[in-house]
């Protein structure tokens, strides 16, 4: 019995660049988007993820989901007293589980097709899996609408009449409305004002409650993450450097690079003016991960049997 | 008699609207603060309350269908009178004197501020040659001398560089080297470190401060961040709808502020932490018959001084 709702191992993506063009002979470079990352997610937590930009957090998001292939490793996904290696299904046998993993996007304004109606914009996930009749994703609609705080009749109009923090309920409602048991929120708040993003972040967590839902939020923004995390992976240059409870890596940073990271948060308190560092400071020994995150890969994903 | 402070700055009434086919868009309603010299002040509120096109108005970067339609926005050089920039005509020498040389801006996007086809050097020296009566190899090493200081290393090979072989800190080190290269005696800072890394944005910000220092440049700082105002300002106002609805210093706004949106704001930025704050009437005696909320219809609006250094906006509806 595992209470792990996804094992992650060795997962990479690699990139050519570069390379011969035109009959030129310059040698292609391999870009280590996600570099051999294994880590668990427990049921039911927020995990975080957190790291600068180019540093694979997103990557890591996509490659999990299969929005985009990876170069290699596994990801075991537990659902429904079954175990199934995500990385290797065919793109047939993983449209059944995509009820199961949904996202929530960054851009409000870019995610929503401007030309349907959010009715259709929610409902869209139901047509697709052929779930329900015309008249039970209406009413499966409605529910969820007035469930992310918006109201019925909302449903006929056109993205356009939202603002930002509404379109974001609306792209929550269009994740949820399948009932899916993992959500990835990529950047999900990074688009919001304070005050509509700590509106935002509160209806996750009701949600999250709610619906019994397996979060991966990943976020640029160590106080987001923060806020809403259960635990936190750390990441650098498409490696994990640290990763751990979220209070536990925040007020005792184990890895150099952490402690670069948390040095850099403005505190809104002017008597306490930060104090930086940089990376630059830091041997490459030093950009190693964590001894813990290394001897998690050779762990055994998971004891059940596999389809 | 209070003693005169020395403000490089002073807004007095600034109004801006938008004419728009769905009718008039008041984007700023009468805004007022002063900019002490050699000091930060940031603006900050959330988007659409106007700070933006506040600091445009500023340099009369807004295009139609915005005009302004009212106030003042006094400048006063080091040495010279005062100039009322809302004044001067959109083509004037005096304007382009202004713009970019005694009063320079930065923007949040990097990418966008600089051009992709001329090399960083043409960029800078674009700005001094303008500005400054140098000849072109001054000019370069001007612009060198200048990468310097905003910590860019090999300067001579850099320089002759596009912006896409930058990063992205160290293009917003390039157009602050260009907003800086002038020694303007205002830098206006649009979000300058919104689209950076935390740890790129900590490097950014304590550049800004010790530039500032270094130069005695002031700055008026727009954000939305709270935790940069910490960091960075001495004086705050807090944007709202297009008016200024607390203005004080930064250590006060942080310890004790007083309007309620202010509290709204800062209470949404420490996330999980609360914080409580006694009634502000316990604090300070307001005025009768004023309030802070904005009445519906048709209402009046008044900055309150209600503690030295300290201004809270109140309001009166018609019928009251």
């Amino acid at each position: 019995m595992t209470h792990n709702i996804l094992c992650v191992r060795h997962l990479s993506k690699h990139y050519t660049t570069g390379g011969a063009r035109l009959g030129g002979k310059k040698p292609s470079n391999v870009l280590k988007a996600l570099d051999d990352v294994s880590f668990n997610m427990v049921r039911g937590e927020t995990l975080g993820v957190v790291g600068e930009s180019g540093s694979g957090k997103t990557t890591c998001a996509r490659a999990i989901l299969r929005a985009i292939d990876p170069t290699s490793g596994q990801v075991f996904f537990h659902n429904n007293n079954r175990v199934v290696d995500l990385a290797s299904l065919s793109s047939g046998q993983l449209k059944p589980l995509r009820k199961e993993m949904q996202m929530i996007f960054q851009d409000p304004f870019a995610s929503l097709n401007p030309r349907m109606t959010v009715g259709d914009i929610i409902a869209e996930p139901l047509v697709i899996h052929r779930i329900g009749t015309r008249k039970e994703r209406e009413d499966r609609v409605v529910q969820i609408l007035e469930r992310v705080g918006l109201k019925a009749e909302h449903r006929s109009r056109y993205p356009h009449a939202f603002s930002g923090g509404q379109r974001q309920r609306i792209g929550i409602a269009r994740a949820l409305i399948l009932r899916p048991a993992f959500v990835v929120a990529d950047e999900a708040v990074s688009a919001l004002d304070v005050c509509v993003r700590a509106r935002i972040l509160d209806l996750l967590k009701e949600l999250k409650a709610e619906f019994g839902l397996s979060i991966m939020f990943v976020s640029h923004d160590l106080s987001v993450i923060r806020h809403i995390c259960d635990r936190v992976l750390v990441m650098y240059r498409g490696r994990i450097m640290e990763m751990g409870d979220v209070e536990e890596v925040f007020n005792n940073p184990q890895h150099p690079y952490t402690k670069v990271l948390l040095s850099a948060i403005p505190e809104p308190d002017p008597d306490r003016k930060m104090n930086p560092l940089t990376t630059d400071s830091l041997t490459p020994d030093q950009l190693e991960p964590l001894p813990t995150v290394a001897r998690l890969a050779n762990d055994d994903p998971i004891t059940l049997p596999k389809i | 008699m209070k003693p005169m402070t020395d403000h490089v700055l002073e807004v007095r009434d600034l109004c801006v609207e938008f004419t728009t086919l769905h009718g008039i868009t008041r984007a700023v309603r009468g805004v007022s603060f002063d900019l002490p010299r050699g000091k930060t002040l940031a603006l900050v509120g959330e988007s659409g309350s106007g700070k933006s096109v506040t600091s445009y108005s500023i340099l009369r970067l807004i295009q139609k269908p915005g005009e302004i339609v009212g106030g003042q926005i006094l400048f006063h050089p080091k040495d010279g009178p005062v100039v009322d920039i809302a004044q001067l005509s959109p083509k004037s020498d005096e304007l382009y004197r202004i713009r970019g040389g005694k009063i320079s801006m930065i923007f949040q996007e990097p990418m966008t501020a600089l051009s992709p086809v001329h090399t960083i050097e043409d960029q800078i020296t674009e700005a001094i040659l303008l500005h400054r009566n140098v000849t072109k190899k001054q000019a370069i090493d001007l612009a060198a001398e200048m990468l310097e200081k905003v910590g860019i290393t090999q300067v001579q090979q850099r320089l002759k560089q596009y912006p896409f072989e930058f990063s992205g800190g160290m293009r917003q080190r390039v157009v602050i080297a260009m907003a800086l290269v002038c020694q303007p005696e205002i830098l206006i800072a649009d979000e300058p470190t919104t689209a950076l890394d935390v740890t790129v944005q900590a490097q950014i910000l304590s550049l800004i401060r010790h530039l500032r220092e270094q130069m005695n440049t002031s700055v008026l700082f727009i954000t939305h961040d709270l935790g940069v105002v910490a960091q960075i300002a001495d004086e705050v106002a807090v944007m709202r709808y297009g008016v200024i609805v607390e203005r004080t210093s930064a250590r006060q706004l942080f310890t004790m502020p007083l309007h309620p949106y202010t509290r709204e704001l800062l209470r949404a930025a420490s996330l999980g932490r609360e914080r409580d704050f006694p009634p502000v009437q316990q604090l300070v005696g307001l005025p009768d018959g004023w309030q802070f909320d904005e009445p519906a219809g048709n209402g009046v609006c008044q900055m309150f001084e209600v503690e030295p250094g300290r201004h809270l906006l109140m309001w009166k509806g018609d019928n009251a």
